[in-house]
């Protein structure tokens, strides 16, 4: 490699491209931000602003020749119908829910993973964990309505045992949603957990328990302090992408578990020009969210210690 | 230093590449125009992938089908491209039928390049879901009726759209909302088509609240709402719906696999319309379009493959002679229940869905 760099110094344009990032440090940064910075640009940031601004036009797609009108009429749909209003509140309702859940059931696991299986196994379990993300979440999701429905495996195993009432409801419904999102949501709380979990040194652990600490109490002092930072990652994640789910909830929800996204899909898929409507709903959902997420953060972000005075 | 990188040179490469990536589109939508291919937006199983492949060894075209759900997502892929449209067939259906035409989207046939026009059939030729200011705007291919589809191992067949909100099927039942509306405005004693509150908007939209209230009333009595007519035929034999709202097609595929379903249409009414290949506006294959609708009408046969793959009835002649009786069984409706069944109202359908759609939406958040 190094010979390779030498050779390619006795290239004029090359050194003299060399030289000049050498000297001006501003202009290497720049360089380097370019691609990632161009990237969010043009892949993230530019249909976010077309959104915004189809947000406030009275009409899109415009018919040829049609002037664009502006309007605030599209945000305030969203207050005057009440329907909307409780998709919209049953949708944080919902994600908050569903992240409290999947921070209880993977805390554990993730505890289990990086501080109680031996070192050399770790790796092959937190592969045997993120295995079944490896296949869609639309499949996953037919995969629990073969598990759920009347019909399934789970309800001919009650009823093989005998169990009164059997089938039960079980698909269609919150049950199988709030089992269908926790399966899908589990890897992203999984891996920021294990990541702050796995940093706690064990002697800290070690000597709580010498100076006769109970395990709850060093889960309460050391462990949970000591995770924040992961713990507070994993939940923004699972709540964004909680509130954003359009896909599972229409295939394992019911009638009563309609998601704020669902509405905001339905309204783009109106026949006709309701693209406006679509693109307001989207960002008050998003702005909401982050709101949301920006509160959650300040609350429980990782307090720096006072410096000694 | 025969091959060193220049500046020069540098900037001559960076020009060609630029120039190439520039013209890029431009070559390969020649290239596509030119191409021996054929894009069709689709319903599933109306083209038969038998049809598809003969169909290309006669011709050399290559069709591509994308499968489609629901006539308003067509509607919104075809905005947005702006005139430009990726498709060169689409499938409406006849009550969304002027909504395309008054978009622009669609382009008039050129009756001189369809060879046998003659093979649909009479009343269907000349409905007023096929022309419009005296021109034809695509081929009919399918004719739909809509009513209720139940399980017959758990009910007896249900003569009313009452069975729908019957306390006894809490939890049982499945509709597509926006097909299922019009019967429910007709139940309620509103006029489901929209015909008599033309130009009147302020009417047809309490008709529509007032349909959607008590929708959303009876909203324990709905296991899901459905989009795709796949999905209910899953529900049916998963055991999670015994009484549905759908149209003809998955009930008499059901029927005709075996399983227990049974199909009819309640005295209240239900609802007929059509479904067409239509060619898009200024299509890049435009050749090949009338190609394909030539092949497609070049036959009976065809009609009948269509019919078995979808269960719908087909709008081509002689197609009915080609059926099995058990296939003649299934797809036929009693007197009776013929005399229920009502025609969507072109002129009115774009009017009373588009307040219909906006109600669809308020029923699936409350």
């Amino acid at each position: 490699m190094t010979r390779l760099l030498v050779s390619a110094r006795q290239f004029g344009p090359y050194r003299s491209a060399v030289d000049t990032l050498a000297r001006l440090p501003a202009l290497r940064f720049a360089l380097i931000a370019a691609i990632p910075i161009g990237w969010i640009a043009v892949a993230n940031l530019a249909p976010l602003a077309q959104m915004v601004a189809i947000s406030f036009q009275d009409r899109y797609p415009l018919p040829p020749g049609e002037p664009t009108l502006w309007t605030l009429n599209h945000y305030a749909a969203f207050f005057e119908t009440p329907h909307y209003l409780a998709a919209f509140i049953r949708s944080f309702a919902f994600a908050t829910l569903a992240t409290l859940l999947t921070l209880v059931v993977m805390f554990p696991i993730a505890y289990y993973l990086s501080k109680v299986a031996p070192r050399d196994r770790r790796i092959r379990l937190l592969l045997l964990v993120i295995a079944p993300f490896w296949i869609s979440e639309i499949v996953r999701s037919f995969a629990w309505i073969l598990m759920l429905a009347n019909r399934g495996a789970v309800n001919s195993a009650l009823g093989l045992l005998g169990i009164p009432g059997a089938p039960l409801d079980l698909l269609y419904n919150n049950v199988s949603l709030t089992i269908g999102v926790l399966y899908l949501t589990s890897l992203y709380m999984l891996l920021p957990l294990y990541a702050a979990l796995e940093k706690i040194d064990g002697s800290l652990l070690e000597a709580a328990a010498g100076l006769g600490a109970s395990p709850l109490k060093r889960l309460w002092r050391i462990v949970l302090p000591l995770s924040r930072d992961g713990i507070v990652g994993g939940c923004t994640l699972v709540f964004l992408l909680v509130i954003g789910l359009y896909a599972m909830p229409q295939l394992l929800g019911g009638p009563d578990d309609t998601l704020f996204a669902a509405t905001i899909g339905y309204v783009f898929s109106r026949a006709g020009d309701s693209w406006p409507l679509g693109s307001a709903f989207s960002m008050i959902l998003i702005g909401v969210a982050l709101a949301y997420v920006g509160l959650f953060a300040v609350l429980f972000r990782s307090r720096k210690p006072a410096r000694p005075t | 230093m025969k091959d060193q990188l220049t500046r020069r040179r540098m900037i001559q490469g960076a020009s060609v590449l630029g120039a190439t990536a520039l013209a890029a589109p431009a070559i390969i939508g020649r290239a596509r125009a030119e191409s021996r291919s054929l894009n069709v937006w689709s319903y599933d199983g109306f083209i038969t992938d038998a049809f598809r492949e003969a169909f290309s060894d006669q011709t050399g075209i290559d069709v591509n089908v994308r499968l489609v759900s629901d006539q308003a997502e067509q509607f919104n892929l075809m905005a947005a491209e702006k005139g430009d449209f990726s498709a060169d067939i689409v499938c409406v259906a006849g009550h969304r039928f002027y909504q395309f035409i008054d978009a622009d989207f669609l382009e008039p046939i050129d009756m001189g390049q369809l060879d046998n026009w003659s093979l649909v059939q009479t009343e269907f030729a000349k409905a007023e879901w096929v022309s419009r200011r005296d021109r034809v705007w695509g081929v009919p291919v399918v004719v739909v009726s809509t009513g209720l589809i139940y399980n017959t191992e758990v009910l007896d067949r249900p003569t009313s759209l009452s069975a729908m909100f019957d306390e006894a099927n809490t939890g049982t039942t499945s509709y597509q909302i926006q097909d299922f509306f019009p019967l429910v405005m007709n139940y309620l004693g509103y006029d489901g088509t929209g015909s008599s509150y033309a130009g009147n908007t302020d009417i047809a939209q309490r008709a529509v609240d007032a349909t959607r209230d008590f929708l959303i009333e009876h909203k324990n009595k709905v296991r899901r709402y459905y989009d795709a007519a796949t999905e209910v035929q899953q529900m049916m034999l998963t055991g999670d719906v015994a009484l549905a709202a759908g149209s003809s097609g998955p009930a008499a595929q059901l029927i005709l696999e075996g399983f227990p379903v049974g199909f009819t249409i309640p005295r209240e009414g239900g609802l007929a319309y059509a479904y067409g290949f239509n060619i898009a506006r200024n299509a890049k294959n435009m050749e090949n379009a009338y190609a394909f609708l030539n092949a497609l009408l070049s036959s009976p046969e065809n009609g009948a493959a269509m019919v078995r793959s979808t269960g719908f009835n087909s709008a081509m002649k002689g197609v009915e002679e080609l059926l099995t009786d058990a296939e003649r069984k299934v797809l036929s409706l009693s007197d009776e229940e013929r005399s229920h069944l009502t025609w969507v109202d072109v002129e009115t359908a774009a009017f009373i869905f588009d307040l219909v759609d906006k109600a669809a939406e308020e029923i699936r958040a409350a």
